[in-house]
């Protein structure tokens, strides 16, 4: 069993990196919805005293969006590569601004990315610890911070 | 100036080439390298004035490419900017004679900071 630590402020943590990084005022937060569907996720594992992930989904528009500021281009230009790299490096900055409120060392994975239709995320053997659901118009981008549990 | 941006997210790279550009080093000569490895033979054969690193690479990581060329005797300026912001991997990476660390995310203000010593 992990130790209980205070769950981190993921709202601040998110919003930060997407006005400093991509330019966007994501507004507020809903309570996410587990069983949402997504197009695009990435993830970033957590390993170490503390184990669990970082979950990002969004879909098409909102990556594309994030790749237009994050390569300073038009969305409507920008490859699936570039949104696959987009939503990877989102993962991984909110990851490692999470990290330093855990207890303990731990390290940071490599970002893995899938994209698809109807993607529904989870990580087997973990339990969403904290998760946020941001809509914009019609796009919406979703957080969640997972806890290993077995 | 001529300056090393290593990081296999061409995403990343694109940010930190353009804000370099916001802090104002407009002038400055902009290489990349997508890990570690492709650095150190970029570091070997162009010899930059500073070199702004990611910390998870693939290939070869920022503090390996550090250690390898403090190794080699090559002392070029090289900075963290990378999502590992934590007290251990500061202590890492200064001990290892890293120059500087920038978290992400980051503003044009933090590369005025960190590249006019150099320029």
């Amino acid at each position: 069993m992990q130790t209980q630590v205070p769950v981190p402020d993921l709202a601040t943590i998110v919003e930060s990196v997407a006005t400093m990084m991509l330019g966007l005022d994501l507004g507020e937060p809903a309570i996410d919805v587990p069983d949402a569907s997504y197009t695009i996720g990435a993830s970033v594992q957590l390993m170490g005293d503390w184990a669990g992930a970082i979950v990002v989904g969004c879909d098409a528009t909102f990556g594309a969006e994030a790749a237009g500021a994050m390569f300073g281009t038009d969305p409507a230009t920008v490859t699936q590569e570039e949104i696959s790299d987009a939503l990877g490096e989102l993962a991984n900055m909110i990851a490692g601004n999470v990290k330093p409120l855990l207890p303990g060392t731990a390290t940071i994975s490599l970002p893995t990315v899938v994209r698809g239709e109807e993607i529904h995320l989870g990580i087997p053997g973990a339990q969403v610890w904290v998760g946020l659901t941001y809509r914009r118009g019609e796009t919406v981008l979703m957080v969640r911070v997972y806890q290993r549990v077995s | 100036m001529r300056i090393l941006i290593v990081d296999d997210s061409k995403a990343m790279r694109s940010i930190v080439r353009r804000l370099v550009g916001q802090a104002g080093f407009t002038d400055a000569e902009i290489l990349e390298a997508e890990d570690g490895q492709e650095a150190f033979d970029t570091i070997t054969s162009n010899r930059p004035d500073v070199v702004l690193s990611d910390w998870n690479m693939p290939i070869m990581t920022g503090i390996e490419l550090l250690e390898t060329l403090r190794a080699a005797g090559n002392d070029v300026p090289l900075g963290f900017i990378t999502s590992e912001s934590s007290a251990d991997f500061k202590d890492r990476a200064f001990d290892a004679g890293a120059a500087f660390m920038i978290a992400k995310p980051f503003t044009a203000d933090d590369f005025v900071r960190i590249l006019t010593p150099f320029s």
